[in-house]
């Protein structure tokens, strides 16, 4: 009782908002015009004023049931860097002969001139039409007579004959917004879901409404957003759609009594089932007969549970080649893939989990988003777009994917490092999956170093690469030359000039990489005063924070967790004693997310330095950002903290004087 | 330049040539092509066949193994076409590694895109591609297609030597005419290629062969200035519908004027009045053209559209006078409309722009170039002006266009000119600051830095960032300070005298080391100049300094109380035919001290054998520039 009274309350307010405040197309006020910056955010260079969306479905006559959008937006450009918000391209998708229309396309640029609103027209020739690819058509359009200060608005509405697919409801741009209204209004006829993402307050209004061109009710349900702050890009984000504050609406049945009935997805599990039972998926699961002899020949003699899925993966590896192209069913099909040696993600790893079966191993595909695809928050067949497969050994789950010749078991591409996945069992059922490595990825390096006189060092670095940074490592090493990998490992290293390179491993995965060289470094010691001072790190510290913004909005994302030691033996040179080193140090994040220890110690003529850091988490939520920040703050000080040589006199008693103080 | 190939490795490819049935194998490549190298051009082949002033074929083939992932890029797997050039043939045959054919791609497997940059509103230029997805390297693409034009203005350049990275092992051109056409060449830098010429009256034929990879080397001048490159040009050609002549830049010019742009150049009475209001009451022309050029930054943008004779022409001055957007031919010839309408002459000048200094073929007239700018006379000082960008200084170039030929078109023909070059001393950048340092090490204190020349391009750019990125920007421009804490900002774009002042308030609480009792400080935080070039046991290439700069800093430090200053460095002195380096540090006071520097690059054009001295130099800076000053605590 009490909720429908809140419902009431709420709907009459929004009503008498929209009364009070309803922006017309054409309409501009002096007072948008006369605007100079974005109130809540001076360093917007344009704003939206206006954002207005509503789709619905229409019955036509002749070509049935269509989806239509109708779009307004009027856009505020405060100075010459907001010119790009006056460019608009839209994107019409056709498939085979049917296709997605535009119509109604308006638009107007207004401009203030002594004091007087001046509106120019979007004129048809201004309007530019192209084939951008086979499946998409581009309407590209850029306002006329613009100047700092202008207003521009245009309106368009989009019929699309693809009804299942309801483009997601944008709430968030680059730049702000000021007022949104969005609506969505669907058929009794249809079930659907409504998903949210971002970290916007979203209340949305449901009324039901009466449909006139089939006359039956529908469900329409609305979005009033105000002062909608701009979403800014950060470092360590793999992909910032994720944080786009956006609904999306799926359709998940339709039903009309006595006409038709269909389901469409609705649940994870629901998405795992259409997939599953879609011909390029299930079937191609249970094909065997392409790979038994060799792949039996491959297997005979070993027994041994693990060591079987390694050849399994192998084997495919070496046998199919990834085509770049990602998708969760094939593309070619299993058998195809395997005769002309190439795949895509389907191919491939559904071709591993038949052959895992096959070879006595309970094996099942785990369905997934990759990064660029953002993080699959609502149940959708979109939401996924790769596949890779798992098998449980021993009551153990691994994770493989043969489409990267440097990622092995448990180690995946990077892309495919995207939250989690979904596992589907034999039965079609799903559950979810962790995808993030629990495993660190270490870097272990030891320099031994001897100092020259003119101020160089050299000495020879071993360098130990495992699990992602491996896989990292090797993706670079081999894809080109051994000499432009060295210059670029020269540059990277502060411009060290290497020689006596070697390698192990670099294709071997079973085992870490290790590389190992010469090392000469130039002006690395500083002479003053009689003294040498250096940092004992040289080129390996960390001598930059990373993070420089004083604020952040969302998590920082690593990837994976990872642990970096560097060990440094320096040869105190002959004549020279120490005089001071830096200070043995512990730094820690709350609950132990990252760690960095340091210490350096005299011995038997060398100093030893071990400096190690450790980010025991893949992911660190913002609110310890500025934690994270003073972290490194404090570590490149400490690693930038300088050992200091004296020099030796006849009697070994220089600094006496100062000494006795 | 580079080095030959043994005649023993000549003799080794053609023996293995002979097989037909591995031709394309790549296991027995030879060392001399592998070197270096992520891809091999086997064969690269270009036929162009010209029939008639509007019709040519032009056949290419490549054949090219790929010996790494990242020889990819070397295949060049696209054939680009528009409204009047057609793809006739496009096939692809794929060779694995012991040259037995493993694949074959027809016309229906190529991909057809629109091939307009993402920054381009419309252009109708489109391209047909291929993807292959190689199972094992080395594998080999022979790629073939053809296409006819009736552009011909554009005569394909024959480049034989690939890319840095890629070595060829034979590359030909072949060109035929009628007899009665005259056709123009240009041979540029064959001097240290073997290059074989079998050409005869009416067929042009060059052929180089084995062509090791080469490396990119820093500060080396462009690849297409080192590179050999034959360029031919007709005499009569047609472009779009419109039938040409030309023989050098003059009648080059005169007809790009008479097709192009006359015109083209009629603005509405409206704007001739408004601007015409705009300049009433200046006598001075240099006056007037600013105003117009002020008049043009605030009421247009740059919008690309490309239509109009192959993207050649300019729209109508009145287009752009009613949309108030246009590409940079556009908004040139809008520029130059108005100043005509106030009795004001200035010519539209095509110019090769881009950070390298190219200019165009000062002898050799042909459709060249890749932006316009315009030239408005003004006796011995021609102005130019960038009429794309609303916010450069009147008559300032930047290194977008400065200092190179261009072809400035007037009514009577083209002129080769050049555009105004900064070097040296013009580029400036002066640094003063106040700054304490304290007893923790920290410092606290204001710096201000005036630019002119290229220097103001580079800094005045932060001019229009957000606050947030202009903290990061000062936090990335002084990254050798830890901890650095950005107070306060401002900045003066003076844009009449091209100078950019930025005056900064700031911290930073890890600036100097604490070691034992000693503070360890550099007393230059602010102007740091630690690129030193790379090294290279054998250097191929020259090298150059393009624009040249000089940076003058002056930092008065004061000192924390209860700390001795062990000792004052003694002054730096570098001169060199490179330029000149000058540290000086005083003291005034106990606790004050003066920090004073002199840095001067000199632009030019160098030997390779010059590199190393030049190294040296950066290095020597570098370390100056890295100086530590210590102090003793009296405790």
């Amino acid at each position: 009782m009490i909720k429908s009274k809140f419902l009431l309350l709420l709907v009459f307010v929004f009503c008498l908002e929209l009364q009070a405040q309803e922006i017309k197309f054409g309409k501009v006020s002096k007072a948008e015009l006369l605007e100079k910056s974005y109130a809540k955010d001076s360093s917007a260079n344009a704003a939206y004023l206006y954002r207005y969306r509503s789709s619905y479905y229409n019955y036509n006559k002749g070509l049935g049931l269509e989806l239509v959008t109708e779009v307004h937006e009027r856009i505020k450009i405060y100075n010459n860097d907001g010119f790009d918000y006056a460019t608009k391209i839209i994107n019409l998708y056709q498939s085979g002969s049917t296709d997605e229309e535009i119509g109604g396309l308006k638009g107007y640029s207004y401009a203030l001139v002594d004091d007087k609103i001046v509106e120019t027209k979007l004129e048809k020739e201004n309007i530019f039409k192209s084939e951008y690819s086979k499946n998409i058509k581009q309407v590209k359009l850029t306002m006329p007579n613009l100047k700092e200060g202008s207003v521009v608005e245009y309106k368009y509405r989009i019929t699309s004959p693809f009804i299942q697919s309801i483009d997601e409801f944008r709430f968030q741009e680059e730049i702000p917004i000021k007022k949104i209204e969005a609506s969505m209004r669907i058929f009794d006829y249809f079930k659907f879901n409504q998903r949210q993402k971002g970290f916007l307050p979203l209340k949305p209004i449901t009324t039901s409404v009466l449909n006139n061109s089939l006359d039956v009710q529908a469900i329409k349900t609305e979005y009033n957003l105000t002062d909608v702050p701009a979403l800014k890009e950060e470092h360590f984000v793999t992909n910032i759609d994720n944080y786009r504050s956006a609904v999306k609406f799926e359709i998940v049945s339709l039903e009309i009594p006595g006409v038709r009935q269909e389901n469409f997805s609705k649940s994870w599990d629901d998405v795992v089932e259409t997939i599953y039972n879609s011909s390029s998926f299930g079937k191609e699961l249970k094909k065997k007969k392409y790979f038994e002899d060799e792949l039996d020949a491959e297997l005979a003699k070993i027994s041994d549970q693990k060591k079987r899925l390694e050849i399994v993966v192998n084997f495919v590896k070496n046998k199919v080649k990834w085509n770049e192209h990602k998708g969760v069913g094939c593309d070619e099909g299993v058998k195809n893939a395997y005769d002309e040696k190439v795949g895509n993600s389907g191919d491939i790893n559904l071709m591993i989990v038949a052959m895992l079966k096959h070879a006595g191993i309970k094996a099942y595909p785990v369905l997934l988003s990759t990064r660029d695809n953002g993080i699959p928050l609502f149940p959708t067949i979109q939401g996924f777009n790769y596949v890779i497969a798992s098998a449980k050994i021993e009551g153990k789950v691994y994770l493989v994917d043969g489409t990267d010749p440097y990622s092995s078991i448990d180690i995946l591409p990077l892309r495919a490092i995207n939250w989690w996945g979904r596992m589907i069992s034999d039965g079609g059922t799903s559950t979810m999956v962790e995808l993030t490595p629990k495993k660190k990825s270490v870097d272990i390096s030891v320099l031994e170093v001897s100092l020259n006189e003119d101020g160089s060092i050299e000495g020879n670095c071993k360098q130990r690469y495992t699990e992602h940074n491996a896989m990292l490592f090797r993706t670079l090493y081999n894809k080109g030359t051994q000499d432009s990998f060295l210059e670029n490992l020269e540059k990277e290293n502060d411009d060290i000039e290497i020689s006596n390179y070697e390698i192990k491993n670099n294709e071997d995965i079973s085992k870490p990489v290790v590389q190992s060289y010469d090392v000469y470094k130039e002006d690395v010691v500083d002479e003053a005063g009689g003294k040498l001072y250096f940092s004992p790190l040289f080129y390996k510290g960390l001598n930059e924070n990373p993070f420089k913004s004083e604020i952040r909005e969302f998590p920082v994302e690593y990837g994976f967790p990872w642990e970096d030691t560097f060990v440094v033996k320096i040869k105190i040179p002959e004549g020279y004693q120490v005089e001071s080193i830096p200070e043995a140090a512990i730094l820690s994040l709350p609950e132990r997310m990252g760690v960095f220890k340091y210490e350096i110690v005299e011995r038997d003529g060398f100093l030893v330095l071990n400096s190690n850091v450790a980010m025991n988490t893949s992911i660190v939520p913002s609110q310890d950002y500025l934690l994270l920040k003073e972290f490194y703050n404090q570590l490149v000080e400490k690693q930038s903290e300088k050992v200091v040589l004296s020099k030796i006199t006849g009697n070994g008693f220089e600094d006496s004087a100062a000494g006795s103080r | 330049m580079r080095l030959f190939v043994p005649l023993i490795s000549c003799l080794m490819l053609c023996f293995i040539g002979t097989g037909q049935e591995n031709e394309y194998q790549s296991l027995t490549l030879d060392k001399s092509l592998t070197n270096n190298a992520n891809a091999v051009v086997r064969l690269d082949e270009t036929i162009v066949e010209i029939s008639s002033k509007k019709r040519m074929t032009v056949s290419k083939r490549r054949v090219i193994t790929i010996l790494k992932k990242t020889g990819q890029s070397a295949i060049n797997p696209y054939a680009f076409y528009d409204p009047v050039t057609r793809i006739n043939n496009l096939s692809v045959i794929v060779y694995d590694k012991k040259g037995k054919e493993i694949e074959e791609l027809k016309k229906k497997d190529f991909k057809d895109v629109s091939a307009v940059d993402g920054g381009t509103l419309y252009g109708d230029s489109r391209v047909k591609y291929f993807e292959y997805t190689p199972i094992e390297y080395p594998y080999t693409i022979d790629f073939t297609y053809s296409y006819d034009t009736s552009n011909t203005v554009f005569l394909p350049k024959w480049s034989p030597v690939d890319e840095y990275l890629v070595s060829t092992e034979k590359s030909t051109y072949k060109l035929t005419l009628p007899t009665d056409f005259e056709i123009r060449k240009k041979e540029k830098n064959f001097e240290n290629y073997p290059i074989e010429n079998r050409s005869t009256n009416s067929m042009l034929s060059y052929s180089l062969k084995n062509i090791p990879a080469s490396k990119r080397e820093m500060l080396s001048p462009a690849f297409y200035e080192i590179e050999p490159q034959l360029l031919v040009s007709l005499s009569d050609f047609h472009l779009e519908g419109v039938d040409g002549q030309g023989n050098d830049w003059a009648s080059m010019g005169k007809w790009q004027f008479e097709n192009l742009l006359i015109e083209k150049d009629i603005i509405p009475e409206s704007t001739k009045n408004t601007v015409g209001k705009l300049v009433s009451g200046i006598d001075n022309t240099l006056e007037k053209t600013k105003k117009i050029y002020q008049y043009v930054q605030d009421n247009t943008r740059y919008i690309s559209v490309q239509l109009g004779i192959g993207g050649w022409m300019p729209i109508e001055a009145a287009e752009v006078d009613r949309v108030k957007y246009g590409d940079c031919k556009g908004l040139t010839n809008y520029t130059k409309a108005l100043l005509k309408s106030q009795g004001i002459e200035s010519y539209y000048s095509v110019v090769w722009a881009g950070n390298y200094k190219r200019s165009i073929e000062p002898d050799f007239a042909s459709m060249e170039g890749n932006h316009v700018i315009l030239n408005v006379p003004n006796e011995e000082n021609d102005i130019w002006l960038e009429c794309t960008s609303q916010s450069m200084p009147f008559g300032f170039l930047s290194s977008f266009t400065d200092d190179r030929d261009v072809l400035v078109i007037t009514p009577n023909g083209g002129v080769v000119k050049r555009t105004d070059a900064y070097l040296n001393e013009h580029n400036s950048k002066i640094t003063t600051a106040n700054f304490a340092l304290m007893a923790d090490g920290s410092i606290k204190g204001s710096v201000k830095i005036k630019t002119s020349g290229i220097q103001y391009d580079r800094h005045s750019r932060v001019y229009s960032l957000e606050e947030k990125k202009k903290d990061e920007y000062y936090k990335e421009y002084w990254d050798n300070i830890n901890g650095l804490k950005v107070d306060d900002i401002s900045l003066e774009n003076n844009k009449s005298d091209v100078q950019f002042v930025e005056k900064i308030k700031l911290e930073a609480s890890g600036f100097a080391s604490l070691v034992g009792n000693e503070l360890l400080f550099n007393p230059n935080p602010f102007d740091q100049d630690d690129f030193v070039p790379d090294r290279y046991r054998n250097r191929k290439f020259p090298f150059q300094i393009s624009r040249g700069y000089l940076n003058e800093s002056e930092f008065t430090i004061s000192l924390p109380e209860g700390f001795d200053l062990s000792e004052i460095p003694t002054p730096i002195e570098i001169e060199g035919k490179f330029g000149s380096y000058k540290v000086t540090i005083g003291s005034i006071d106990a606790t004050t001290l003066i920090y004073k520097r002199k840095l001067l690059i000199l632009s030019g054009k160098y030997s390779k054998e010059d590199y190393t001295s030049f190294r040296d130099f950066k290095r020597a800076i570098a370390k100056g520039d890295n100086l530590k000053m210590i102090l003793k605590s009296k405790i």
